[in-house]
């Protein structure tokens, strides 16, 4: 059997675990999260925006035809809502789970001014602060995290496009743990920054490559699942060791485990491009990848293999 | 008059500084050098590799021709000699001020094989420790530093491709002080790291983006000048405060002033891809430029403007 990872956290990759009905796909995947009864819900850019799958791979049902242009984010809150949101819509949707839309944040398809800081321009994924208060990464088109109360009212938001503590470089993923602090991707630069729940600047967490997906379990002082994409410039998409991989590391930022990262592939034990993640009560990661957009970028010579993968399953071994 | 950067780190920008003789170009400039006269050696990738100016930035020598098929780097040493790093001919080469070749590390036009660890794989520059050490980054095809005696035996290497402390993602730049720290700009991980001179990692500098060359004057605990490449991916090239920019920062890689870096552009206060720079004894900053390998990247649209500016010239002030 082929494990990835180390320590307490060692896994078997499971290949083909979702039973698509015949001739569907998921293209990529920007975003996946699970419900209490680890139902995976797959928010992909095929057809079908949104695919729900039992633990066994089994196809439960799909919605969001016509309303999702480009999945980006999945978060599903304590109350079994989830959030999602969309790139292209530049909007963050609050759905049950079968889909209907309950609260809608943002002009759907209307983008705010480019880097104007006002919510949202390519808004990215969404957050749930113990209190209820929701925060949302904002995103390529900004550079911002912006704080909502659960009704939708806009709080507060902070943050600029750079480099300094406080200031992001397309701002991918966001997740906060029980304490309440605030954990951003900081996509391009190469690093996790933490917030307290007013956009205080505490720490970042570095030695990352391109972090762009986020999960926490829920909890005191949880682990943190980041999903890291790896190298797409001519000038280092050949060096080895820097992703596409998953890491794993505690609640200081400190490794625990890593999936894959050698090198970009197909094999069993390769990622093509992390995005999105989450994981169920067994401790099982589910993996989506942007393999559709990333393959030109990683593997430019050659054409992209018909139905390529996107959806990644590990089973926790150890 | 316009000044760029902060507190005691002010600037005048010089335009067209130097006097070069009719119908010749540096194209784009690798690396700059000053000797104790503060005569100015820009290291570049015209038909004249290397091109002396008097610090008034009138022309006094070329040599270099046929030699140096890809400028890279220039580190003007205490005896006054200078160590010429070239990217494509994977070689050092220690030469006088008036260009005699006195030592080549390297097989001129033979990579060792990438990755392999083995001196060069298209190496960057070069540092010397107070011992008259000399420390090479290598580079774009290794990831590593090399650390030969003063006689070209070379005592020991380190690093290897990745992103934890340690590693290397583009090796770039190299420099050392007078306490024998060395410094190398990490810079597709956007940090510096600082290592003892026997390659144990003591610390990192982050909040940088793209750190591609690195200057320190002599003398105990120098500030260091960070020349930082901006954004060129498609997703970020547009996002502003990011550089490209110069960045003076102290000792321990706290900010002291900043030049330039809200966006990239011709303007006097603007920069497009600030590659290698150095200081001269009145403090004056030389920046040179990769500006024509970056303009297609930066502004995939725009044809390249004619005699592309690629070396800059900043009076201190204050």
């Amino acid at each position: 059997m082929v494990t990835l990872g180390s320590g307490d956290y060692v896994y078997e990759p499971i290949e083909d675990w979702a039973k698509l009905p015949p001739g569907w796909s998921f293209k990529e995947i920007g975003g996946i999260g699970v419900d209490s009864k680890d139902n995976v819900y797959v928010f992909n850019r095929g057809e079908h925006p949104m695919m729900v799958f039992d633990h066994n791979g089994n196809f439960l049902r799909s919605w969001g035809e016509g309303v999702f242009p480009r999945a980006h984010g999945v978060f599903v809150a304590p109350d079994e809502t989830l959030w999602l949101t969309d790139d292209a819509d530049h909007t963050v949707r609050q759905c049950t789970l079968d889909g209907r839309i309950l609260l809608t944040l943002g002009t759907p398809g209307e983008p705010a001014p480019y880097m104007s800081g006002n919510p949202f321009h390519r808004c990215t994924h969404t957050a749930m602060a113990p209190n209820g208060d929701l925060y949302i990464s904002d995103g390529y088109g900004n550079a911002r995290v912006h704080k909502y109360a659960p009704d939708g009212r806009l709080i507060m938001s902070w943050g600029g496009p750079g480099t300094d503590p406080g200031e992001f470089n397309i701002v991918h993923n966001i997740t906060c743990d029980a304490d309440g602090w605030v954990y951003v991707a900081d996509r391009e630069n190469h690093r996790v920054q933490i917030f307290d729940g007013n956009g205080r600047y505490e720490t970042q967490w570095n030695n990352l490559h391109r972090p762009s997906g986020l999960f926490m379990p829920p909890g005191k002082c949880p682990i943190c699942y980041i999903g890291e994409i790896g190298p797409a410039q001519p000038v280092n998409r050949n060096v080895p060791n820097l992703g596409p991989r998953v890491t794993i590391v505690d609640h200081t930022g400190k490794r625990l485990s890593r999936l894959g990262g050698l090198g970009p592939g197909l094999g069993v034990d390769q990622f093509l491009s992390p995005h999105g993640l989450c994981v169920d009560s067994h401790g099982d990661i589910y993996v989506g990848e942007v393999s559709w957009t990333n393959w030109p970028q990683t593997f430019p010579n050659q054409p992209r293999p018909e139905n390529l993968r996107s959806l990644r399953k590990f089973r926790k071994v150890g | 008059m316009v000044t760029m950067g902060d507190g005691d780190y002010l600037y005048e920008p010089i335009d067209d500084w130097a006097k070069l003789p009719p119908g010749w170009s540096f194209k784009e400039i690798g690396g700059v050098g000053v000797d104790h006269k503060d005569n100015v050696y820009v290291f570049n990738r015209g038909e004249h590799p290397m091109m002396v100016f008097d610090r008034d930035g009138n022309f006094l020598r070329a040599w270099g021709e046929g030699i140096f098929p890809r400028a890279h780097g220039v580190f003007v040493a205490p005896d006054e000699t200078l160590w010429l790093t070239d990217d494509a001919d994977h070689s050092v080469r220690q030469c006088t001020l008036d260009g005699k070749i006195l030592l080549t590390l390297g097989t001129p036009g033979k990579p060792a094989p990438y990755m392999s660890g083995e001196p060069f794989h298209r190496c960057t520059h070069t540092a010397m420790a107070p011992n008259g050490d000399i420390y090479v980054s290598d580079g774009y095809g290794n990831a590593r530093v090399h650390k030969y005696s003063p006689d070209g035996r070379l005592i020991t290497s380190w690093g290897g491709s990745g992103t934890d402390p340690g590693e290397f993602n583009i090796a770039h730049n190299i420099t050392c002080d007078a306490d024998g720290w060395v410094y190398v700009a990490d810079r597709e991980n956007h940090r510096v790291q600082v290592f003892d001179s026997n390659g144990r990692y003591e610390a990192q500098w982050n909040n940088l983006h793209r750190p591609c060359g690195i200057f320190m004057p002599a003398g105990k605990c120098p500030v260091c000048y960070v020349g930082e490449l901006g954004p060129v991916q498609p997703v970020n090239r547009d996002a502003p405060n990011l550089g490209p920019r110069v960045t003076i920062v102290d000792n321990t890689g706290k900010r002291l002033a900043r030049l330039g870096g809200l966006c990239a552009g011709l303007g006097v206060d603007q920069f497009l891809a600030p590659h290698g720079l150095c200081v001269d004894s009145r403090g004056d900053i030389y920046v040179g430029e990769v500006s024509w390998t970056q303009w297609p990247q930066l502004f995939p649209k725009d044809p390249m403007p004619d005699n592309l500016r690629s070396l800059r010239k900043f009076r201190k002030v204050s």
